[in-house]
């Protein structure tokens, strides 16, 4: 059970790699750090730009279409699309499934729907 | 006229060659080289495609190798430092 010859996992099977299902928070941190410093050089180059009267299609589909790090869901922040998955998603660098956060979120969804459901009953009952 | 200062971060090891291309066209050989172009849109795309790599600050003009040197030149001398009262 215990000492030098105590059956892990490694021991039993040989090799084993395992990488954990998700980010810890200060790999999230540095990731958060890492999205922060590409926004950072897109403002740059954005006001360098907009000084000389400028502009760039490519800088401005960007700007259209990709969120800030402030503005990404934690969902699309820390995971990415894999299609073996069944809940479609991915964590950087390794599977996962979904962030609780994002659970989280889905949850006040619902229960604002149960909220607005309950309040459109309590209308059609005074009505009639 | 002011200049871009481009600063190459992240090593392009394993990037595609295209990626790799850009940053020769930026005059980009190895990490933490720091080069200078002129605000243009032509210069402003090729940062763009190497984004997540530089980077970029904006300033009036080009620094020589020299001052680029003598930026990161640690300061002389030494600081005496005392145990903070508790």
């Amino acid at each position: 059970m215990f000492g030098a010859f105590r059956a892990t996992n490694a021991l039993s099977g040989g090799l084993l790699w395992k990488t954990p299902w998700r980010l810890s928070r200060f790999q999230k941190a540095r990731h958060r750090e890492r999205l922060r410093a590409v926004d950072a050089v897109v403002a740059t180059v954005d006001q360098a730009l907009a000084k000389k009267g400028e502009t760039l299609k490519a800088l401005d589909v960007w700007k259209e279409t990709m969120p800030t790090e402030a503005e990404m869901l934690p969902k699309d922040k820390y995971t990415m699309f894999d299609r073996k998955e069944k809940r479609t998603t991915e964590m950087d660098e390794s599977l996962t499934t979904i962030e609780p956060t994002g659970l989280l979120e889905r949850l006040e969804c619902i229960e604002l729907e149960l909220h607005s459901k309950m309040v459109s009953i309590k209308i059609g009952e005074s009505l009639s | 006229m002011s200049y871009f200062r481009i600063t190459l971060h992240r090593s392009a090891i394993g990037l595609p060659q295209r990626t790799r291309g850009v940053l020769a066209a930026l005059g980009l050989r190895k990490r933490c080289q720091t080069v200078f172009h002129p605000v243009t849109p032509d210069s402003a795309g090729m940062i763009l495609k190497v984004k997540e790599l530089v980077a970029v600050e904006e300033v009036a003009r080009p620094l020589t190798t020299k001052e680029l040197r003598e930026e990161r030149r640690p300061e002389p001398g030494f600081w005496v430092e005392r145990a903070v009262p508790r």
